[in-house]
C-alpha cells in the first residue's frame, strides 16, 4: 500500500483531470489548493487530499455518481464536518471526507447553504445516518429525506442547537433532581461565578462588553 | 446462532390480538454496555430485530468548550476523549496544529511519539480484548491484561507525570525529554510481553466456548464495511488491508517495517485475532524505534510555538516574556483549515481544525471511530441473539468518551 511520493502526485493529477473532464458541471471551485503550510513531518498533505467546492443542489447527484465511479472509487465516507462561516452568520459549510481505497487519496467535498438545508446522502453512504443526525442536533442543519432525523447527543427535551455561534457556552437551562418533587426539574442557568473570558486581541478595554461576552 | 439475517419480522395478527415485537432497554447502567449506552432493542423472542443506540449520556460539550480555549488549553480535552488510548488523540490534534503552521517536528520527537503511540496501542488492545472477553464470560485474561496495563501506565507516568491523561504529545514535539533508564525498562517490558500475550491467547484462541461465541457473529462484508464507515480493526477484519500508518506514513512510520494483519471472514473472531496480532506488531515497531532513536531536541526551534525551558526562563528576559505570552495568550494560527486523520488503536481518529487568525480555534470537529461503529450495531446485530449483541459491542471497541465527546 505504501506508494512513493511521485506516484501519489501523479495519481492526484490524474484524478483531478478526470474529475475536471467528467464532473466539471458539478464543481463550483475545482480544487482548492492547500497552502504550503499543509506540511506535516515529511509528507505533504497536498499529496493525499483533493478538495473541491460544490453547489448545494448538486451534491447529492454528484456523490451518487462519484460513489459508483470505478475509477475514482470513493466508497468510504468517513466524516461530514459542519462549520459555520465566519463572515456570514447563518450559513453552514458542510465538508464530506471520502477515502478512495484504490488510490489512498482522500476527497474533501465542500458545500455551503445559507438556509442550513441539505440533501441527505444516507441512500448513497449509510454511514451518513449518524453523522447527519449529529449535525442536525448540533447545528440545526436539516437533511431532506433523512429517514430518522432526531437528536443524538443532547438530552431528551433539549431545545436549541448547541454548537451554533449564538448559543452561549453555559446554555440556557440546567437540570437538577428535586427531592420534594422526586423528579428532574429544568431551570434557567444560574452560576455563582460567571465564566471568565480573556480577550487577548483587545487589550486596552474590558472584555465584558456585550459583543464579547459569551 | 444466526436465524435469518434478512427476514422481516412484522406484526402478526392472531384472532383477537396483535403480537408486537418486545422492546427492551439494554440500559445505561449495565456491566456489559461498555460505559453509558442506552440500547433499545426490539426483539422477536430472543432475536434482535432492531437495535437503536441512544448515546449522549456522556456528552460533555467538548467541541464547544474547545472553541473557548486557546490551542494549548484545548489539548487536554483530547486526552479525555478516548480515555483508554490517550496519546493517540493528542497526536492527531498536534498533527493538525503542526499542519496548519507548517512545522517540521525533529526526528527524536517523532520517534518518541511513535514509541508512545505503540505503547498506547498496547494499552488499548489489552483493555479492548480482555473486557470483551469479560463480557463474553472469560474472567481471567482481564486481570492479567490489567497488570500489564499497570506496567505501561508506569511508563506514562515516568515520562510525563500522569498515568492516564498525559498531555505529553504537544504541537511542536513532545512535552519533555525521556528520563534516564526509561528505554531500558521499555525494552525489558517488550521482551517479556510476547509471553504474556501467549498466555492470554492460550486461554482464548483455541477455546471452544470462545470460538462458538465469536465465530460467525457480527459478520461484515468488505463493501458493507466501507459503506458503514468502518475503520481500523473493524475494517481490516473484513478483508480491506487499510492502515493509515502505511497509507499516510506520518511521523516516522514510513521508516519502519511492520506488518498489517487483516481478516477474511469479517466476524468477531477475526477482529480479535487482528487485535492480538497488532499487539505483537506494536512490539516489533517499538523494538525498531528503540534502536533508531537519535539524539537531538524534542521540540521544534520556533520560540513562539514552544515554551522556553525553566533554566532559560530564569536568566533571559525574552524567555520570560515568551513564557508569559505562551501560557496566557498562546500562539495564533492564521486563517486556514485542515483535516488530519491518524490510525488510533480503535480506527481512524480525525480532527478537523479551522483557525481564524486568533489564539483560539474557530471550529474543532472530532471524528471518533467508535461513533460510526456503534451506529452500525443495528445492521450488525440483525437476527442475532441478545448475547451476541454483547459480543458485537465488545468487538466494536466502544469507549463512550469518544462516541459522545
Amino acid at each position: 500500500m505504501l506508494l512513493g511520493e511521485e506516484t501519489k502526485e501523479n495519481t492526484i493529477k490524474c484524478l483531478k483531470t478526470y474529475l475536471l473532464m467528467n464532473y466539471s458541471n458539478y464543481l463550483i471551485t475545482p480544487f482548492i489548493s492547500k497552502s504550503s503550510t499543509a506540511l506535516i513531518s515529511n509528507f505533504d498533505l497536498n499529496n493525499f487530499e483533493i478538495n473541491a467546492v460544490l453547489s448545494n443542489d448538486k451534491i447529492y447527484s454528484f456523490l451518487k455518481l462519484i460513489r459508483h465511479d470505478s475509477i475514482i472509487d470513493a466508497k468510504h465516507l468517513i466524516d461530514i464536518c459542519a462549520t459555520p462561516m465566519e463572515t456570514l452568520p447563518n450559513t453552514l459549510c458542510l465538508k464530506y471526507y471520502i477515502w478512495s481505497s484504490k488510490h489512498g487519496i482522500r476527497f474533501g467535498f465542500h458545500t455551503t447553504s445559507s438556509f442550513m438545508e441539505f440533501d441527505s446522502v444516507v441512500n448513497i453512504y449509510p454511514s451518513a445516518y449518524s453523522l447527519e443526525r449529529e449535525n442536525w442536533d448540533m447545528y440545526g442543519a436539516f437533511f431532506r429525506n433523512h429517514p430518522d432525523l432526531r437528536r443524538i447527543l443532547t438530552d431528551y427535551g433539549f431545545e436549541g442547537h448547541p454548537l451554533r455561534k449564538d448559543f452561549p457556552l453555559n446554555g440556557y437551562t440546567q437540570v437538577r433532581y428535586d427531592d420534594e418533587l422526586k423528579n428532574v426539574v429544568v431551570e434557567p442557568v444560574a452560576f455563582t461565578q460567571a465564566i471568565r473570558v480573556y480577550d487577548f486581541l483587545n487589550t486596552w478595554y474590558s472584555s465584558n462588553t456585550k459583543n464579547n461576552q459569551n | 446462532m444466526i436465524i435469518s439475517k434478512f427476514s422481516k419480522f412484522e406484526e402478526v395478527k392472531t384472532v383477537d390480538s396483535t403480537i408486537k415485537n418486545f422492546t427492551m432497554n439494554f440500559g445505561p447502567q449495565h456491566p456489559a454496555a461498555h460505559g453509558v449506552l442506552r440500547l433499545v432493542l426490539e426483539l422477536n423472542g430472543e432475536t434482535v430485530v432492531r437495535a437503536d443506540p441512544h448515546i449522549g449520556l456522556l456528552h460533555r460539550g467538548t467541541e464547544k468548550l474547545i472553541e473557548y480555549k486557546t490551542y494549548l488549553q484545548a489539548l487536554p480535552y483530547f486526552d479525555r476523549l478516548d480515555y483508554v488510548s490517550t496519546m493517540a488523540q493528542e497526536h492527531a490534534y498536534s498533527l493538525a496544529i503542526e499542519g496548519l503552521l507548517g512545522c517540521q517536528v525533529p526526528i527524536r520527537a517523532k520517534v518518541i511519539r511513535v514509541i508512545f503511540l505503540e505503547l498506547t496501542r498496547l494499552l488499548n488492545h489489552l483493555l479492548a480484548v480482555t473486557t470483551h472477553a469479560l463480557d463474553v464470560g472469560a474472567l481471567t485474561p482481564f486481570l492479567w491484561a490489567f497488570e500489564e496495563r499497570e506496567k505501561l501506565m508506569e511508563f506514562y507516568e515516568r515520562v510525563c507525570g500522569a498515568r492516564l491523561h498525559a498531555a505529553y504529545i504537544r504541537p511542536g514535539g513532545v512535552a519533555q525529554d525521556l528520563p534516564c533508564g526509561l528505554l531500558d525498562d521499555i525494552y525489558t517490558f517488550i521482551a517479556q510481553f510476547n509471553t504474556r500475550l501467549d498466555e492470554m491467547e492460550e486461554l482464548l484462541t483455541d477455546n471452544r466456548i470462545w470460538r462458538q461465541r465469536l465465530v460467525n457473529v457480527g459478520v461484515v462484508s468488505f463493501s458493507e464495511a466501507l459503506a458503514y464507515g468502518f475503520t481500523g480493526p473493524m475494517l481490516r477484519g473484513s478483508g480491506h488491508c487499510w492502515d493509515l500508518r502505511k497509507v499516510l506514513g506520518y511521523d516516522f512510520y514510513d521508516n519502519l517495517e511492520f506488518a498489517i494483519p487483516f481478516g477474511l471472514n469479517g466476524d468477531c473472531f477475526d477482529r480479535y485475532l487482528i487485535r492480538m496480532e497488532e499487539m505483537r506488531q506494536s512490539l516489533v515497531i517499538i523494538d525498531q524505534c528503540l534502536n533508531k532513536l537519535p539524539e537531538g531536541s524534542i521540540k521544534i526551534d520556533d520560540k513562539k510555538l514552544i515554551p522556553p525551558t525553566r533554566s532559560q526562563l530564569k536568566f533571559s528576559m525574552e524567555a520570560l516574556i515568551h513564557h508569559f505570552k505562551y501560557y496566557s495568550e498562546g500562539f495564533t494560527i492564521p486563517s486556514s483549515e485542515i483535516y488530519v486523520a491518524t490510525e488510533a488503536p480503535k480506527g481512524e481518529f480525525g480532527v478537523f481544525l479551522k483557525a481564524d487568525g486568533t489564539n483560539r480555534p474557530y471550529r474543532c470537529r472530532i471524528k471518533a471511530p467508535g461513533f460510526l461503529h456503534l451506529h452500525a450495531l443495528d445492521f450488525m446485530a440483525q437476527g442475532h441473539l441478545i448475547a451476541d449483541v454483547v459480543t458485537i459491542i465488545g468487538t466494536q471497541d466502544i469507549v463512550f468518551g469518544e462516541v459522545d465527546r
